[in-house]
């Protein structure tokens, strides 16, 4: 029986095309070029994927958070004072003023970093790269509004973009030891006699099996198992929190996870999770959900799952199968997805050739579409799909578009958006039907009424 | 030009090209589940007379608003010892029993407690209070104290279970941001400042063509794909709504409401109520009014803020009973937390816990619930609450929206006596 994931093989009646090609950049990246189009369908299915996976070094760190730090570091060093003279914080109401300024530096930091990271999504020269990071975002979610912390933040993108198409396994394990993650699930309150549930749980529901794969005493005995695993109490000389394990804070006596029994610690518990047959299927199907269609076949699913077991848990070789694959190019896969408010935005710079773009007001009507970067609106992520359109977002959307256009956001080059054609070639990257191409040549809509409404329409709304 | 298509129209057009059989999947969903819908059956009813569902406006008061100096507690001593520059002279305090009574700049709001039209509830709160704004905020948006729920509003989550696949309207917020508490997985919620802004906005020049264009762009194209057919449904359902609350808008200018003040509260209370009048199919209406966090010189500060709402409540309920509305519409205020009983240094106060809660309208059980919080038996200093919020919502929930409570609120809370009996089914008669 064909699962889906076989390799799509180039026949006369069906060959590999610009149509193809412009559909594997998108769902890879964000609003790909002619010029990439045309590069990818010249180079042929198999040099098209391997060439998504080009990662570059890592970037450079901004230099956006030396405010924070500074601020941190005041803020510590009067309360140490005064913690040094046994004295009481709460008598000392010069330090509010010292904190809320902690606060504000953070505050500014995470826009800059937002800022920061659209920009990449915009212009690396591996946008696979900053897909993947997007979805790491919105699995294993984060939330700068309970992390209060936005170099910790960074250091969490900067994780996903390292290990984006690395190995699951490693991936769970940097995130289980990331700071971020240590505080938005409370795992740095997790210690032995006072277990704090969170992360345990949300390992296992969310990140790494789905319901119905544990129970609740696979949950509690799994808490003990992460006790101890927490933050350094000190940050580094450049502001960085980072992991420690404290033996005294940990349980180390025997626990029954998943059935079986052994004095376990959280590598045990990751070990005994990733050997179940339900953890390649869970990554495998959101995986499919994300790349393919909203409700995958069960079959590709399942090969995908074989595919991530036999390569144990590398993902390139898993994603480049599943951009390879017959499944991928169904005509009822193509066109169908919504465009996440990343890809919309993004994909509006890009193909509108926006210079300077304001991202900081961007990544503001991200958040009125639905996205807030950095905010993820629980810790289950973005629900995406369909749920991304309702009548605030569809305008939210076109009041983008007009704001690219018009240059209230940056600076655009229309050059390419002459005609309806021209503009449904560059922003659809395929024909308009009859009908709506009709509307569009009507005499009395300028070019920029044209490329307006094109960029409102649901055909471009979809990836 | 010939007008938009009405919500009715669309759903009648639906309904033919379901019985047309044009293949459109997602569409057939989307039908098929809206005719099972109840809301939207009373929608596509709607036809036949005017909307007969209860509608709630919720309104937020930013910042901590001090609950001591609202509804003032002028029987006891302790007050006045607590706050020797900010307690209300008893003398001024408008009585509304033998224990507490309403400042004097809540005059309007006197009027219509005689009336028989307001329901104060004592002593709200939760448990382990928070004293942080954000956090506090977000616990009573969420109506989760514990925060390991859905990190969702308990508005949205009424939005999301009883009206699965209804319009796009189902809540509004007259300010740009949506509020956590309105917000749901499903998003049938609109926030906009004034509602001649909310729409589709054509590039400057390009207007009525460009409009035009979108109509007719927006027709369902046969083959189109089944992501793009729901999309067209949804942006179709989006400029409908838009155009709704424009035409809404057009009636709203010829009427201005009945004595509204000029502030911007009032003025949005002045919308809701003209949007209620012009038969907009919404159930909750969210209006905030911030600036309560009174740390220092309170007295000027939130003197100026509750004599805005006073004054904006009472036209908005005047408004409403000439409307004839009355009946159809309840108020209810909250903040995220009261304010501390003793008054500091600055003549402010600082955050504290427990306030009173207003309901307001014909709905509303007149009268003084709950009791009033002991000003001397105190939590770090602030009042211990005597109700749960989520009572409070649970009552609104049952009593005014008729709908069950508990999947919402993710528990089950005693029902109070501060909405008359049946209002919620009287409404809908």
């Amino acid at each position: 029986m064909p699962t889906g994931l076989e390799p799509f093989v180039p026949a006369a009646g069906d060959p590999w095309d610009a149509a193809k090609a412009a559909h594997l950049l998108r769902r890879a990246g964000f609003g790909p070029l002619p010029e990439d189009v045309a590069a990818a369908a010249a180079a042929g299915p198999d040099r098209a994927v391997d060439r998504l996976f080009a990662f570059p070094p890592e970037p450079p760190m901004p230099s956006i958070f030396g405010d924070a730090v500074g601020a941190e570091r005041e803020a510590d060093l009067a309360l140490e004072g005064i913690l040094a003279r046994r004295e009481r914080p709460k008598d000392h109401p010069e330090l509010r003023p010292l904190y809320e300024e902690v606060n504000r530096a953070h505050q500014r930091a995470i826009g800059a970093l937002t800022a920061w990271w659209l920009d990449r999504m915009a212009h690396s020269p591996a946008p696979l790269q900053e897909k993947l990071t997007l979805f790491w975002h919105g699995h294993f979610t984060s939330s700068f509004g309970d992390v209060h912390d936005a170099m910790a933040m960074y250091y969490q993108n900067a994780l996903f973009r390292r290990d984006a198409a690395g190995n699951f396994a490693r991936l769970v394990d940097g995130v289980a030891r990331d700071p971020a993650m240590l505080r938005y699930l409370n795992n740095d309150q997790n210690r032995k006699g006072h277990p704090n549930e969170n992360w345990a749980r949300e390992l296992m529901e969310l990140f790494t099996l789905g319901i119905g794969h544990y129970t609740e005493t696979d949950v509690r005995e799994s808490a003990r198992a992460w006790t101890g695993w927490t933050l350094r109490d000190y940050r580094t000389f450049e502001g960085r929190r980072s992991f420690a394990f404290k033996p005294q804070l940990h349980d180390a006596g025997q626990k029954t996870f998943l059935g079986q029994t052994g004095a376990w610690d959280g590598a045990d518990v990751m070990r005994i999770i990733l050997a179940t047959p339900a953890a390649p299927r869970w990554i495998a199907g959101k995986l499919a959900r994300f790349f393919v269609a909203p409700e995958p076949p069960d079959s590709l699913v399942d090969a995908l799952a074989a595919e991530v077991t036999a390569r144990n848990y590398e993902l390139k070789p898993v994603l480049r199968s599943l951009f390879r694959s017959r499944a991928f190019y169904q005509p009822a896969v193509m066109h169908a997805q919504v465009k996440s408010p990343a890809e919309f935005v993004v994909g509006a710079v890009r193909q509108l050739g926006v210079r300077q773009p304001d991202w900081t007001r961007l990544s503001g009507a991200m958040a009125l579409m639905g996205q807030h970067l950095f905010f993820p609106p629980t810790v289950a992520g973005w629900d995406g799909g369909k749920r991304w359109m309702n009548a605030g977002t569809v305008f939210a959307r076109s009041d983008v578009a007009a704001g690219l256009i018009t240059g209230r956001l940056g600076t655009p080059d229309l050059g390419g958006l002459s005609s309806p054609d021209a503009a449904a070639a560059r922003l659809l990257g395929r024909p308009l039907p009859a009908a709506r191409r009709a509307v569009l040549a009507q005499p009395g809509l300028g070019p920029d009424a044209v490329a307006h409404l094109v960029m409102t329409l649901p055909e471009y709304q979809v990836a | 030009m010939r007008d938009m298509m009405t919500r009715r129209e669309f759903l009648a057009k639906g309904l033919t090209i379901v019985s047309a059989g044009v293949t459109a999947p997602m569409f057939l969903t989307r039908t098929a589940l809206a005719l099972n819908n109840p809301w939207d059956q009373q929608l596509a009813a709607q036809a036949s007379g005017r909307p007969d569902w209860p509608v709630l406006v919720v309104v937020q008061l930013g910042g901590g608003n001090d609950g001591l100096n609202t509804i003032v507690p002028w029987v006891h001593d302790e007050y006045y010892r607590a706050r020797p520059r900010l307690a209300v002279p008893q003398g001024a305090v408008l009585r509304l029993n033998d224990e507490v009574g309403l400042n004097p700049v809540l005059k309007p709001l006197k009027a219509l407690f005689d009336d028989g039209r307001v329901s104060i509830v004592q002593g709200v709160g939760y448990p382990n209070p928070n004293r942080s704004h954000f956090r506090s905020m977000e616990i009573w948006q969420t109506a989760d104290p514990t925060g390991n729920g859905p990190r969702t509003g308990w508005l949205g989550r009424l939005f999301d279970s009883e009206c699965p696949d209804c319009g796009q309207t189902a809540g509004i917020t007259l300010s740009p941001e949506m509020p956590l508490a309105m917000q749901g997985t499903g998003g049938r919620v609109v926030a906009f400042d004034t509602p001649e802004r909310f729409g589709f906005h054509p590039l400057a020049g390009g207007g009525a063509a460009e409009q035009e264009a979108l109509r007719q762009l927006l027709q369902p194209v046969p083959g189109d794909e089944p992501m793009v057919d729901f999309l067209t449904h949804t942006e179709m359902n989006a400029v409908v709504a838009a155009s709704d609350i424009r035409r809404i808008a057009g009636k709203l200018s010829g009427d201005t409401g009945t004595g509204y003040p000029r502030d911007p509260f009032s003025q949005k209370l002045r919308i809701v109520a003209g949007l209620i009048a012009a038969d907009a199919p919404t159930r909750v209406y969210y209006v905030s009014l911030g600036g309560f966090d009174t740390h220092a010189a309170q007295e000027g500060r939130q003197d100026r803020l509750l004599a805005t709402l006073g004054a904006g409540l009472a036209a908005f309920v005047a408004d409403l009973k000439q409307k004839r509305l009355d009946d159809r519409v309840l108020t209810m205020t909250f903040s995220e937390f009261g304010r501390r009983v003793a008054e500091n240094a600055s003549a402010g106060t600082d955050h504290g816990t427990a306030a009173p809660m207003l309901l307001i309208g014909g709905p509303a059980a007149a009268g003084v619930h709950g009791t009033q919080p002991s000003l001397t038996d105190l939590d770090m200093g602030d009042l211990k609450f005597g109700i749960d919020f989520r009572s409070v919502y649970a009552t609104v929930l049952e009593r005014w929206m008729g709908v069950k409570s508990e999947p919402i609120l993710g528990g089950q809370f005693p029902i109070l006596d501060v909405i008359k009996p049946h209002a919620g089914t009287v409404a809908r008669v």
